[in-house]
């Protein structure tokens, strides 16, 4: 297709997915602004708001970008993009928390890590479309010899993450991958073997790992909504971020304690404006509050999933559900730590939380949705 | 080719999932919430600022300057209000708050209604006894006792604290303030800011309706505060207290004392005298009206104020002179015969009755202002005024003071500008020799230069911290290092100033006889500036004392007084005198008392660049020239 030359513009591009991520984004500023103003410093709340600025054009800029396609050979690059960062947050990033995440870069800093996830999803779509045929091969040799780069990349990478004690970016990574193979057609009794390989290197990270990853898992014991285990013994101050998010979001109840009314960014829940910022909006605005903004993730979910269905190149299709499962997924994992159905870990709700890598890499995934979803009329 | 039964998998497996999470939520929210919505109305977190204690200050012998009072305190809960007219009737007939003060402290704190706000401070204890019947209807107000600083003398070097206004907490809100934190306003107290105040603590306590703490937290949020830095000052208390005596009452002026081994300050008086603990209390519009009259009780006249300097600058004129070879020791210049005529004009000497043809010895010794006249014809303005920043006269000397002023000395340049090109500068010049005209100094730029005479020509920063005590001990060079640099002129015309300065003092018709003493050496410079503050010349004195050492240097500086050595010489003479009879007990070294002893491992260094000091410079004073 030489079309990329031609002049063109979009006819139409599908306005849900735009509704629910600026929905988001608004949501995610307004609970901004309502923790920036008991801190006594609307720093973070300016700075959200230059993010969020650049983030939406840069989603803009992508929708408006011409062809996708031309994009399958930057799949690899990116990926080899990331992995150098990977490697040079190792060398001299900033340990924030416990863990080397970030690249400084002057007044504002930068976690590969996100962009890493995002790469992988690019460099998957046009792998799997590359060898499509080879996928639905019987043969597990054959299998294997053609899928064998793609398996030491993603691993080494996943590696780096793990090194830099980003579990919480892996397992979402993971899934998203392990779904964009299923979603090519890779045959169920792979996928359940990968899935099962990995179950195993995860507990053995966490049990051979370092020890703070047990001691979540401890709290996740006693707190879980199934079934607590009341005599689980740890240090009250280990378990204030998860009980303080339960109360606030009970507190909330079924309409909220009204917007600015919330204690618990008054009792400074660590990471209450990025972690737990679900359970902010909960307490605030309620049950209802809480459902609307996950709906609008589900909905984001479930329109990108319809549009890449219904494409015709494979490319796109399977970028736009990685795309899509790799935004939703995340959102997933950081609403189950904050009602305590998944153990505490440290990850934002896309669009909503503060933090600027995030949501840039986050709103490129929106950006290449709407292109996808885009028809064109070429002149 | 994609089969649809993955993607139907796929859609079950999300949609129970997104139904768990969405039935967990509502579980957690709406039917178990009851339970833990009084688990969080029962328990309700509160963090309370512990206040560091403001580091206290000392003299160089560790006795008290500046101390800790504790005082009694109005607080107001705004979160507690019920009756807000109530509130305002009682807070503006006993506390004089209005109903506008109290809107605007309740709005800044909307969003932090359960934190305290500092109503009044420093209430005398008959009204906390008076009103504590009255509390029972005012649950939003509390007394508690905190503290407050006392000022054990009048002073100009120790500055005051005050309540943060909203500009400066909105520009160090970042550095941990609070709206209820006191920060020194002037002074040392606005100098060493970051080493006085140290850190305030924090103290989470989780407590029920009743407000009874549940002790769940106490060990683990809490952060102790970490109590500020005590400072030992250069001051002398016993020689702080002689020079205010020696200094004449009712004069306005100022007296430093310099130590001249280190150019520590061992006495720093301005007067008026002004009283820091007027600021401690609510100022009465009286007090106030006072503070600003016309004497200026507040200003600094020791380092906020420039002054020409009449005579005392005339040892410059002559170091220049020698140095540039322009005269020696025995050089006779133009005879005076009561004034020398240059072109049309005439240029009094204050000698009406002439010196006849002097050497620099005796011109100094006479203070003939015909010999400077005329030596001042043969040095280019530019050169002098280079000169005069060399030796650190009109610049700022860098003290360890907030907003110091610096001086002036015009350039060719400058007068170009001000008074047109065609000006003669040759006439100003000559007013400019004998520290006349647009030159001003402040009285430490004069000390800190005769110190540096004193000091074989080794200029040294004057300063008045010496080191910190209390939590945590720091030199002077951990805090900031002292400056030192020489002088530009040589051991031998350096010793040629000097016979001068002894001739001032001791030798037959030197101006400075009245600051003569008996068992040392005092070398000395009178001055008698004409100013356009008044008809009465500013008294100047400066002068050291050397005994088998240099000791100490004097500066005496009086407004409006008469002649320097009539006013100020015998006010130098009384403090050298001092010294001589008390030496033993000034020049002991005292151990640091136990209760100053720190009790801690060496804390690091604080950044001293990050001190707060430089607030707007205060308006120029005399009104004479400005830079």
């Amino acid at each position: 297709m030489k079309k990329t030359r031609a002049q063109h513009y979009i006819v139409s591009f599908d306005r849900p997915v735009l509704l629910a991520y600026l929905g988001l984004a608004f949501a995610g500023l307004l609970t901004m602004l309502d923790i920036a103003s008991v801190q006594g410093t609307m720093a973070y709340f300016y700075k959200h708001l230059a993010f969020l600025g650049f983030s939406i054009l840069t989603a803009i800029f992508i929708l408006y970008f011409p062809n996708l396609e031309r994009l399958k050979r930057l799949g690899p690059v990116l990926v080899y993009l990331s992995i150098a960062l990977l490697v040079l947050v190792l060398l001299k990033g900033n340990t924030v928390k416990g863990g080397t995440r970030q690249i400084s870069l002057g007044f504002l800093s930068f976690q590969p890590s996100f962009l890493a996830r995002l790469a992988l999803v690019f460099f998957f779509a046009g792998y799997l479309e590359r060898k499509n045929e080879v996928l639905n091969s019987l043969e597990i040799k054959t299998l294997f010899n053609e899928f064998l780069p793609l398996g030491v990349i993603t691993i080494g990478i996943f590696v780096l993450i793990i090194v830099e004690k980003h579990l919480s970016t892996l397992i979402i990574g993971g899934s998203t991958l392990l779904g964009m193979l299923t979603y090519a057609g890779l045959r169920r009794r792979y996928v359940l073997l990968i899935a099962f390989l990995g179950l195993i290197v995860g507990i053995f990270i966490l049990t051979h790992g370092d020890e703070y990853r047990m001691r979540r898992i401890e709290i996740y014991k006693k707190y879980n909504l199934f079934i607590r285990s009341e005599n689980v013994q740890v240090s009250s101050g280990e378990e204030y971020q998860v009980r303080e998010s339960l109360t606030a979001l009970s507190s909330g109840s079924l309409f909220g304690t009204g917007i600015a009314r919330g204690r618990a960014k008054h009792y400074y829940l660590p990471e209450a404006r990025t972690d737990y910022i679900f359970t902010i909006i909960g307490e605030e605005f309620g049950f209802l509050g809480a459902i609307f903004v996950f709906g609008l993730h589900c909905l984001l979910f479930f329109r990108a999933f319809r549009i890449a269905n219904h494409q015709e190149s494979l490319y796109l299709r399977l970028l736009g559900a990685g795309v899509a499962m790799n935004i939703f997924f995340n959102a997933l994992v950081n609403v189950g730590v904050s009602i305590s159905i998944l153990p505490p870990t440290g990850n934002t709700l896309p669009f909503v939380s503060y933090g600027g890598s995030a949501l840039l890499v986050d709103s490129i995934g929106v950006g290449v949705i709407l292109n996808i979803s885009a028809s064109r009329r070429y002149v | 080719m994609i089969r649809s039964t993955p993607v139907l998998v796929y859609r079950i497996v999300l949609a129970i999932l997104f139904l768990a999470l969405i039935i967990a939520l509502f579980r957690l929210q709406v039917i178990k919430g009851e339970y833990y919505k009084q688990v969080a109305e029962l328990n309700f977190v509160r963090i309370r600022r512990v206040p560091a204690t403001r580091g206290e200050i000392y003299d160089s012998k560790y006795r008290p300057i500046v101390v800790n009072i504790p005082s009694h305190n109005l607080y107001l809960t705004s979160g507690k209000i019920h009756n807000l007219p109530s509130l305002v009737r009682f807070l503006s007939a006993y506390f004089g708050i209005t109903e506008q003060d109290l809107e605007q402290l309740v709005f800044q704190q909307r969003f932090k209604t359960y934190e305290e706000i500092l109503l009044a401070d420093n209430i005398p204890y008959e009204t906390v006894l008076s009103l504590s019947e009255m509390m029972n209807y005012y649950p939003e107000l509390s007394f508690r006792i905190g503290t407050t600083r006392s000022y054990l003398y009048p002073n100009h070097f120790t500055g005051y604290v005050g309540r943060i206004n909203e500009d400066e907490y909105s520009q160090y809100k970042q550095e941990d303030y609070s709206i209820n934190s006191y920060i020194g306003k002037t002074g040392l107290e606005s100098y060493y800011e970051v080493l006085l105040r140290g850190q305030d603590g924090k103290e989470i306590v989780q407590v029920d309706a009743q407000g009874r703490s549940l002790d769940l937290f106490r060990n683990e949020g809490s952060i102790e505060p970490l109590n500020g830095l005590s400072l030992v000052l250069t001051i002398d208390n016993d020689l702080q207290e002689a020079a205010n005596q020696a200094f004449p009452a009712g004069r306005k002026g100022a007296v430093v004392v310099l130590d001249a081994k280190t150019g520590g300050v061992l006495a720093y008086v301005s007067r008026p005298e002004f009283d820091p603990n007027v600021f401690m209390q609510r100022i009465s519009p009286e007090i106030w009206a006072e503070l600003n009259g016309k004497d200026r009780p507040m200003l600094d006249r020791v380092i906020h104020a420039a002054y020409p300097p009449g005579s005392v600058f005339k040892p410059l004129t002559a170091e220049i002179g020698l140095e540039l070879g322009l005269v020696y020791r025995n050089t006779r210049l133009a005879s005076c015969v009561g004034g020398m005529q240059y072109g049309n004009r005439f240029f009094r000497c204050w000698n009406h009755g002439g010196h006849g043809s002097t050497n620099v010895i005796d011109a100094l010794k006479v203070s003939c202002d015909v010999y400077f006249y005329d030596l001042s014809q043969r040095i280019r303005l530019d050169v002098f005024h280079d000169y005069a920043y060399k030796n650190y006269l009109c610049v700022k000397t860098g003290i360890d003071l907030p907003n110091e002023r610096n001086g002036f000395f015009p350039t060719t340049s400058w007068y170009h500008e001000k008074l047109g090109k065609a000006i003669n500068i040759q006439g100003h010049k000559i007013n400019l020799s004998i520290g006349q005209g647009e030159v001003l100094t402040t009285p430490m730029q004069i000390a800190a230069f005769y110190n540096a005479l004193a000091n074989n020509g080794l200029w040294i920063q004057p300063h008045i911290l010496q080191q910190t005590v209390g939590r945590g001990r720091l030199t002077r060079e951990e805090v900031q290092e002292v400056k030192t640099t020489r002088l530009p002129i040589s051991p031998a015309n350096l010793a040629i100033i000097r016979d001068g300065l002894w001739a001032v003092v001791n030798a037959p018709g030197g101006t400075g006889a009245n600051s003569k003493v008996s068992d040392g050496t005092v070398y000395g410079k009178t001055g008698s500036a004409e100013n356009s503050m008044g008809k009465v010349t500013h008294a100047w004195y400066a002068g050291y004392l050397v005994t088998d050492k240099p000791e100490i240097t004097v500066v005496v500086f009086a407004e409006n007084a008469g002649g320097g050595g009539a006013i100020a010489a015998p006010v130098a003479n009384r403090i050298f005198n001092y010294y001589l009879g008390n030496r033993e007990m000034i020049r002991q070294v005292v151990p640091i008392p136990a209760n100053l002893q720190s009790n801690e491992t060496p804390i690091e260094t604080p950044p001293v660049e990050s001190i707060p000091a430089e607030n707007p410079a205060p308006s120029p004073v005399t009104g004479e020239a400005e830079e």
